[in-house]
């Protein structure tokens, strides 16, 4: 008997040894002050999860795995201010530790966890803006509401609830937020059930950040367009160097015949929307795109002299592709915002939803890719107008981007 | 509540919910070599020895009536498989049978499939009192018992019951859980006439403490989770018509279960359902012409479903209240929700087995299935503005044909099958779920797919089997079309093939205190077109989608036997190793960044052991047996996403738990008082998603036996 337990123990031994994880292999690569994320999916491309990491290296095709990065929530993308405090967030469909997570760089380049504060359930947390140093705001989208707390300490100020904001049938689903002249704007996305507009209207609530005291809400029917910010982009609401606000309106994704994207602005010194300036994607035939116009701009940024670098997503480019997550649907373009043109970045090419990372290093305009052959980054040139291609590769669809090294 | 609970209890009828087996006796613990051994005494012996190719672990009564309270604790402590409870009493659970899970199962009771009703049943609902065994079979299903399930099948074989007999118990148990179950029969001798009632009830409010990994390890009691569930049924068998034996069976279900919220404090929504269900069944050995047996399986069922969720605010666990997203309410995801959805389901199979002559035997198996939802849900349609839901139906045909062969004496048996499988389909469906512009789907699809099984008896006491198969498992409505309120429709879903391989050993040998067994096996199996049930971005609502090309290797090891008079004992270790097998992303040349990754969300290493201490007569007198009990469970922590990073967080931790109970039974097992706890050292155990489970929980339960 005894031998018959002897051997029923080896054989169990040798089952838990054989289960030994593989050896992680280091990838020796120095960390930077460049920041990427990327996104692994299920192949249906609606779930998955995140990485985030820092590097150093930005040339010659090099590639980087995940296996120094961050995990993040899945559908959402990091928001860095200009404080150089890296916000992440949970999961956008819930699921993930509820913290919104403050990193910053530190001085050997390594992402440093500096505090983390607790958000409710369900919060589709999205967008931080940083009012001072002890003062920020972060945007809980299907809680309809917007959290202050302090940056230093991550502990909450106080909570605006935009739901009261509510139009009939619909939640006031704030989306981006921008902080101007001590006023936070909150666009009100007022989705339906399935996250899209009922009516071609943008609206934006105003609040006084001194004391989170609402002043007013915004609306504007006449310029044709809906959907104001792409609420996971903080880039989607930006400030020109005049002062102007510009407002880049998703529309219904173009989904939806009738219910448009396009660009909307507010003056310097006003604050209601500019009824003047008009500029609607599915009007605006694009250069050089094979299917006319755009749809949405995905992912936004803007440089200077009403110029905007953008991520256009286009439907007609992958027509036959019904999984909007994994078909080639985004292209990278120029929207000149002053004479209201778009004209496609020839030779980059076409990405899925999720491989829209953009951003500015060194001069140059990096747009992530997940194209029919690799996953990485690719760079426009605005001055000599040249594109480089596989500047790095990615393990996964590279989702977003940002530089210290501008 | 207790009172109302109480009445309800006494006032119902309870009744045998499930059919009973053809087998004439009790078999104890009975591995491969034992069912051999007691099929030469039932049947001839030709017709059963086609069973013994198959891969099989048997769960005894003995196993059966220890800590267990039902039947996915026993299947949990065998090898290879995991249960993937979400919670408490009534929870929705997941078998998985070397890492394949949920659909591709086949769950049959009697041999008669219950997939199609797994809406309104589960193997739960029959109580393990009233079970002789369970068969669980691995890498190939039986072909008599026909359809398409893919990489096992799970059959629990009902007790055949004494000419007159009652057997009744109750359990009280922890978080305020009552089950009641009972059941008579009565048997005619005379006129081969046999009438049977009984039913279960079941109650809990599933109160039970949980910590919150996603909010700083919060405690909170669970409070929104209560479960109900009523089934009543009835049976007639006939042993002395033409057929040698002609059943019919009435069955009613009724449940009703709370939402648990987990990071949100759900306060209000609830799922119901009810189903009336009739089976038929007839079976004839030599039916037309010698050798010939005849074995023919019809069930219909009609059910009634739905989601309600229509709370107009929803809270977390700080009290704070929020506004729903939709104006019509709902607290779980975007949209108000009170589905009304009605089914029609119908399965029949038809088996025809013909013996040739002592070494060669040939079957006949035919399968239909067929489906039809007819969901309304006016509220969620309210809320999204246009109609989401659409009826469906789906009708599946599989024939299978199998050849056995008998060589050398009985040492040398194999089972060759090759079957056709079609199905179709029609629908509308919503291609994306936030543009109105339903499209019409029709399906019609045919597949081939066959299986060999090879078994040599090396001595009396050794025993070596293997197994190659190249099988297609049909997707099921559900899987297809959605169930109307939280799965989506995923019409565009490929069938899974898996083409496996199973090889094994196994040594048996019985001495003065009952046996000894040893059993390894080795898998290899590639999954193709895996079918996985996954998250959609719009909250609460899930589909299935078919992930690609999975590869498994694994090993699992297994002793158990009687070691000592009074002590018998039992090990087992499972791994299996499932790594995706995608080269390349889906419609790209880029490579998969997850390729030869292991599979989240699926465990990988486990393992259980136990034993069990018996004497008669312990505390003098006579009649009496006395059991002690200890069950132990290991499941290595996995992770629910691939393990792409060294900081990697979102992992489901190892989990060892330990039950153990006191069991004394009286006047022959007349009597028998049992007292169980579970999760002996309070062990905070997940499940998979971090699903908490409970901690350590007690049961009490006296059951009479008249016989």
């Amino acid at each position: 008997m005894k031998t018959k337990y002897l051997f029923f123990a080896v054989a169990l031994a040798s089952i838990f040894t054989a289960c030994k994880e593989e050896d992680e292999k280091d990838s020796n690569l120095e960390s930077g002050k460049i920041l990427f994320s990327t996104t692994i999916t299920n192949p249906s491309g609606d779930s998955g999860s995140g990485y985030l990491q820092a590097v150093g290296n930005f040339s010659g095709g090099i590639n980087y795995d995940n296996k120094n990065a961050i995990p993040l929530g899945f559908g959402s993308y990091p928001c860095v201010c200009p404080s150089g405090n890296i916000y992440v967030f949970p999961d956008y469909m819930g699921g993930t530790e509820l913290k919104l997570k403050r990193y910053v760089l530190n001085s050997s380049n390594q992402l440093e966890l500096q505090g983390s504060m607790t958000l409710p359930a369900n919060s589709s947390a999205a967008i931080v803006v940083e009012a001072n140093a002890e003062k920020a705001y972060v945007c809980c989208q299907s809680l309809d509401l917007i959290i202050a707390f302090n940056p230093k300490t991550m502990k909450e100020i106080s909570r605006i609830d935009v739901s009261s904001l509510r139009n009939e049938g619909v939640s006031a689903y704030p989306g981006a937020l921008y902080i101007r002249d001590n006023i936070l704007y909150v666009a009100l996305e007022q989705y339906n059930s399935q996250w899209m507009p009922v009516e071609n209207a943008i609206e934006m609530a105003l609040y006084n950040v001194s004391d989170d005291s609402f002043i007013k809400r915004i609306r504007n029917t006449s310029l044709g367009i809906c959907g104001p910010t792409r609420p996971i982009d903080n880039q989607s609401i930006f400030e020109d160097e005049n002062g102007d606000i510009y407002i880049s309106c998703v529309g219904s994704f173009g989904y939806i015949p009738g219910l448009d994207a396009g660009i909307a602005r507010i003056k310097k010194g006003e604050t209601d929307f500019d009824a003047s300036y008009t500029f609607n994607l599915t009007n605006t035939q694009v250069e050089g795109l094979s299917c006319g116009h755009l749809d949405i701009l995905a992912k936004c940024q803007y440089t200077s002299n009403g110029i905007l670098y953008a991520y256009g997503y286009a439907i007609g480019l992958d027509p036959t592709n019904t999984n909007t997550y994994t078909a080639r649907t985004g292209a990278p373009v120029i929207v000149d915002l002053y004479n209201r043109t778009i004209k496609v970045i020839e030779g980059l090419p076409h990405s899925n939803g999720h491989g829209i990372a953009m951003g500015i290093h060194k001069g140059k305009i990096v747009y992530g890719s997940a194209n029919d052959e690799y996953n990485g980054f690719c760079t426009y040139d605005p001055k000599t107008g040249a594109i480089e291609k596989k500047v790095v590769t990615v393990t996964g669809f590279p989702s977003f981007f940002y530089s210290f090294e501008k | 509540m207790n009172k109302r609970f109480i009445s309800i209890l006494i006032t119902a009828t309870l009744v045998v919910a499930q059919s009973h087996a053809e087998k004439k006796d009790t078999v104890a613990l009975v591995p491969d070599v034992e069912l051999e051994e007691v099929t030469v005494e039932w049947h001839n012996e030709v017709r059963e020895m086609r069973e013994a190719t198959m891969p099989i672990s048997v769960i005894s009564v003995k196993q059966l009536e220890g800590t267990t309270t039902n039947i996915n604790d026993a299947l949990s402590r065998t090898t290879g498989i995991t249960v993937r409870n979400t919670g408490g009493v009534g929870s929705a659970s997941r078998i998985s049978v070397r890492g394949l899970e949920g659909k591709r199962m086949g769950i049959y009771i009697d041999e008669a499939a219950i997939g199609q009703l797994s809406d309104y049943m589960s193997l739960n609902d029959v109580p393990t009192d009233m079970i002789e065994r369970i068969e669980v079979y691995k890498g190939i299903v039986p072909y008599r018992f026909g359809g398409s399930a893919l990489g096992g099948a799970v059959n629990v074989v009902t007790k055949e019951y004494p000419p007159v007999y009652l057997d009744a118990s109750y359990e009280i148990a922890s978080f305020n859980t009552h089950k009641l179950s009972s059941a008579f029969k009565r048997n005619n001798k005379k006129t081969g006439l046999q009438f049977g009632l009984g039913g279960v009830l079941t109650y809990s409010d599933n109160s039970y403490e949980m910590e919150l990994p996603n909010l700083d390890n919060r405690v909170v009691k669970r409070d929104h989770d209560r479960f109900k569930k009523m089934m009543i049924g009835g049976s007639l068998k006939a042993t002395k018509w033409y057929f040698d034996e002609a059943k019919l069976e009435l069955i009613y279900t009724a449940t009703n279960a709370e939402i648990q919220g987990i990071d949100f404090d759900i306060r209000e929504a609830y799922t119901h359902g009810q189903a009336a269900i009739t089976a038929i069944s007839l079976k004839r050995d030599n039916f037309i012409a010698k050798g010939l047996d005849f074995d023919f399986d019809a069930c219909y069922s009609y059910g009634q479903n739905g989601l309600y969720d229509a709370a107009p605010y929803r809270y977390d666990w700080d009290g704070n209240r929020y506004n729903a997203v939709s104006a019509y309410g709902g607290e779980q995801g975007n949209y108000a929700s009170d589905s009304d959805n009605r089914t029609h389901d119908f399965t029949s199979k038809l088996n025809l087995n013909y013996i040739l002559n002592k070494h060669n035997t040939l079957n006949l198996n035919l399968y239909a299935t067929h489906t039809r939802q007819n969901p309304k849900n006016e509220l969620m349609d309210l809320s999204f503005g246009y109609q989401t839901n659409f009826p469906s139906h789906m009708t599946s045909f599989t024939v299978g044909f199998s050849y056995d062969l008998t060589l050398f004496d009985n040492k040398f048996m194999s089972a060759t099958t090759i079957k056709n499988f079609n199905y179709a389909s029609e629908t509308k469906v919503l291609e994306q779920t936030f543009i109105n512009n339903p499209k019409e789907i029709q399906l019609n699809k045919n597949y081939w797919g066959g299986s060999e099984s090879l078994r040599y008896k090396i001595t009396p006491r050794l025993l070596a089997k293997t197994s190659f198969s190249s099988e297609v498992r049909i997707p099921t409505s559900e899987e297809l079309v959605g169930n109307g309120y939280s799965i989506l429709p995923a019409t565009d879903l490929k069938p899974e093939r898996c083409n496996g391989l199973n090889a094994g050993l196994l040594y048996h040998r019985n001495h003065q205190y009952g046996f000894i067994e040893i059993e390894g096996n080795f898998f290899l199996n590639e999954l193709k077109e895996m079918i996985r049930y996954q998250a959609d971005m719009i909250p609460c609502m899930a589909r299935y989608a078919n992930f690609g090309t999975v590869r498994t290797k694994g090993v699992e090891l297994e002793f158990k036997g009687d070691v000592a008079k009074v002590l018998y004992l039992y090990a087992n270790a499972t791994y299996q190793d499932l790594r995706d097998h995608r080269e390349h992303e889906t419609g790209s040349s880029a490579e998969n960044p997850t390729y030869n990754m292991r599979m989240p969300n699926i465990p990988y290493l486990l393992g259980n052991f136990g034993f069990e201490l018996h004497k008669e007569n312990l505390f003098g007198g006579k009649e009496q047996n006395s059991r002690f009990l200890v069950d132990a469970s290991y499941i290595h922590e996995y992770f629910y996403d691939f393990e792409m990073s060294k900081y990697q967080e979102r992992k489901i931790p190892t989990s060892f738990t330990i039950d153990s109970g006191i069991e004394h039974s009286f006047l022959n097992d007349s009597w028998t008082l049992s007292f169980k706890v579970k999760n002996l050292t309070n062990r905070k155990v997940y499940s998979d998603l971090n699903r908490p489970l409970p901690g350590r929980n007690f049961a009490f339960k006296v059951r009479y036996v008249m016989k």
